[in-house]
């Protein structure tokens, strides 16, 4: 009853809660970040994995695939959280454990999550693209790569990016699991200044609304990018 | 544009409030004997207020389990475990989900706002505790030095105001803390006495606690506020317990001489005193 | 590692039933076939809302769609947890897990069954409304019975979408199959290593026939044309 009595818009701009609400935010775009780029490369190495001839390359990157995305992100977190530390030999474990372990652990899990997705993405964008194209690259004597570079690549880039835009937006969401592991993430950020204040309403509001924004702005993006480079 | 806001967000709050007014008519304590049951919150992992002694039968046992039969047996309704962290134990209470409160749960005045206390059921000093190895001896060693503490609990306000300069690391459980420290991912850990004993029995010689306390503690039962029949029934079971020798009995079993831990009785079930 | 199994398999599968609550693998299975069979009305109610002719109720259903999609996950938990018991006292974390899921997978769903509808020949709308069926009974003879058959597929992938969600139902404290396995690693202290594993093999086990099943079934309905729908809004946590 009187949490909704007290409702303070402006609580997360409270000076005893400001200073964490800048590293909450500050973590979660570091996090972002980290998995957006580190997910576009991974995710492109495994991409050309799949599409490999040889069935040594290809069938551990499919079967990367396809175990990563049945497990939920959370169990991922837990797992490099928890378990891949202890694997390491004792020095390097201490030295891990003096520093931000969660922030690590997280990064890793979600740029191995995301790179299953993205590599989809990709793989999809480039099997799009019709044969004759490659055939016609190698008729007027262009090589393996120099196909792939000059030819494959920008045209399944361009199909690629709406639902690149898409992993994006849900990496940026993804972000939030870290606040299992202690990382002070906005969600984190978000449960601490709820929890020390009782003020849900206008705590939960902000975090909804740095979302919805986010969510503006990339769809803005994919709008404007669809408007310029329309499909053929 | 504010006030707007504002009026709108009490509008849509009375709107809610229609729905949910007219059920709270009747007591907490009738309509806990109209269920059938009383909904305690208590830790799912917290030796030894409650936890699995036996991972065959998964029953609870504990401190907290106890006192909450007892509690539900003077009410004439069955006993319901509901598990709650250190930072949902208030909330829980005020929403519902919980009729009373153990896990712990120290009286402040701050709490007090929100919640009602029954009588002390429990009394604790707050230690730090570090490993036997460390070169940690007092509260000064513990300048930049990462500490555990517990969500939602007194630690994360007192902390700061007594060991300053020590970085805090909160996690959900004590079961979690004690895992970081264990681990390394903490130099030293900050909790109740007990609570600290009851994490490390068997393992004593890898810990040190430091002699100095961060705090004393005077732990009630929580019931949600304006419940005074509640409060009553609670207190009366307190008083009974204590009578009868029952309460020194139940602390016998878990703190004293019938566990591993050893400890001696420091307190009576007696109402709170102001510091 | 097995040994953990067979000791705590039980309370794996069952969380500390009857003498407890009820959690572990039956939570997350319970949770997910309950919340796939209340958001699939919820997503067809938020379709036909989305489809509907009368412009204000498609734009306020869109935006409603559009909220559901962009905020996380965990901040619906938080939300949730926080208004539900205002309207039904004492609510259990179970009811707050599920009313996020049907909204949340709801707001999906309809973007499937649009799908799913559009994909329709536009003959056969054409045709049942020159039959003289108005609007509503057009979609509910015609167009909305082939339309779910064709979903089967990501009906089925969606299920698999939702036991993975189930997991987060651990940051509000409920007891799944995630949470139950990390407080066994809070017990257990130095077996991590296992117990983790453990946690990623049994929703392996779970999802992964699961998703051949949706593949299975797509290749037999729903023809070559749907290749698009597998990553479409499918990549969430």
């Amino acid at each position: 009853m009187d949490a909704l009595a007290s409702i303070d818009w402006g609580v997360m701009f409270r000076p005893e809660y400001r200073s964490m609400l800048l590293k909450g935010i500050g973590y979660t775009l570091a996090l972002t970040a980290g998995a957006i780029a580190g997910g576009l490369l991974l995710g492109m190495v495994v991409a050309f994995g799949r599409l490999a001839s040889s069935r040594w390359i290809r069938l551990p990157a499919t079967a990367y695939v396809e175990l990563v995305r049945t497990i939920p992100l959370l169990a991922h977190v837990m797992f490099w959280y928890f378990a891949v530390p202890e694997m390491l030999p004792d020095e390097l474990k201490r030295a891990l454990y003096k520093h931000d372990v969660g922030f690590y652990a997280s990064l890793a899990a979600l740029i191995l999550y995301s790179a299953a997705f993205i590599s989809e993405d990709i793989r999809s964008g480039i099997r799009g693209i019709p044969h004759g194209q490659a055939e016609a690259a190698h008729s007027l004597g262009f090589g393996f790569f120099d196909t792939f570079r000059l030819v494959v690549l920008p045209q399944a880039l361009r199909a690629t990016v709406p639902p690149l835009l898409g992993q994006a937006m849900n990496i940026t969401k993804n972000t939030t699991v870290a606040l299992m592991v202690g990382v002070g993430e906005l969600a984190f950020v978000t449960r601490a200044v709820n929890d020390a204040s009782f003020l849900s309403v206008g705590v939960y509001a902000f975090t909804t609304v740095f979302f919805l924004l986010i969510a503006i702005v990339l769809t803005a993006l994919g709008k404007w990018y669809q408007h310029r480079y329309p499909a053929r | 544009m504010k006030s707007l806001i504002h009026a709108i967000s009490m509008g849509a709050a009375a709107a809610l409030f229609g729905l949910a007014g007219n059920a709270a008519l009747a007591d907490q304590l009738d309509s806990i004997k109209a269920a059938g049951a009383l909904k305690c919150g208590v830790g799912s992992q917290y030796k030894p207020f409650s936890f699995v002694q036996d991972p065959k039968t998964r029953k609870f046992v504990g401190y907290d389990v106890d006192i909450c039969e007892a509690v539900a047996a003077k009410i004439g309704v069955k006993p319901e475990l509901v598990f709650i962290t250190g930072a949902t134990r208030v909330t829980d209470l005020q929403s519902g989900r919980t009729d009373i409160a153990l896990a712990n749960l120290t009286h402040t005045p701050e709490r007090a706002q929100l919640v009602d206390f029954s009588n002390n059921y429990f009394a604790s000093q707050v230690k730090v505790m570090v490993p036997a190895s460390s070169s940690i001896k007092s509260f000064a060693d513990l300048t930049d030095k990462r500490i555990a503490g517990i969500s939602g609990s007194n630690h994360e306000v007192k902390v700061p105001k007594v060991i300053t300069g020590a970085d805090l690391k909160v996690f959900p459980s004590p079961a979690n803390a004690y895992l970081a420290l264990e681990q390394g991912k903490v130099e030293s850990m900050v909790g109740d006495e007990t609570t600290l004993i009851g994490l490390i029995s068997g393992q004593q010689g890898k810990w040190r606690i430091l002699d100095q306390p961060v705090d004393t503690q005077q732990i009630g039962i929580g019931v949600r506020k304006g419940e005074p029949r509640m409060v009553a029934a609670v207190n009366d079971t307190l008083a009974d317990l204590e009578k009868s020798g029952k309460a020194a009995q139940i602390f016998e079993r878990w703190f004293g001489n019938d566990s591993e831990l050893k400890m001696k009785r420091s307190f009576s079930f007696a109402p709170y005193v102001q510091p | 590692m097995w040994e953990i199994l067979e000791t705590y398999w039980v309370q794996l599968l069952i969380g500390y039933y009857p003498d407890g609550p009820l959690g572990g693998l039956a939570m997350t299975l319970m949770l997910a076939l309950v919340g796939l069979l209340l958001a699939m009305p919820a997503g067809l109610v938020v379709c036909l809302g989305l489809i509907s002719p009368w412009r204000p109720l498609s734009r306020a259903v869109s935006l409603f769609v559009f909220y559901m999609r962009s905020v996380p996950l965990i901040v619906h938990l938080l939300w949730v947890y926080f208004l539900l018991p205002l309207v039904i006292k004492g609510a259990p974390l179970w009811l707050v897990v599920l009313v996020v899921m049907t909204l949340f997978n709801g707001a999906y769903l309809s973007q499937t069954i649009r799908a799913g509808i559009e994909a329709l020949p536009k003959g056969q709308y054409e045709a049942a409304r020159s039959l003289g069926l108005p609007h509503g009974r057009a979609m509910r003879h015609v167009i909305l019975p082939q339309a779910l058959r064709n979903m089967l597929p990501s009906i089925v992938s969606q299920f698999v979408l939702l036991i993975k969600e189930t997991a987060l139902g651990s940051v509000i404290g409920l007891h799944e199959m995630t949470l139950e396995f990390m407080g066994l690693n809070d017990t257990l202290g130095d077996k991590a290593i296992p117990i983790f594993t453990l946690l990623g093999i049994s929703y392996f086990v779970l999802c992964y026939p699961l998703t051949l099943l949706g593949r299975y079934l797509e290749r037999r309905f729903a023809g070559p044309s749907r290749s698009a729908s597998a990553s479409a809004p499918a990549a969430q946590a």
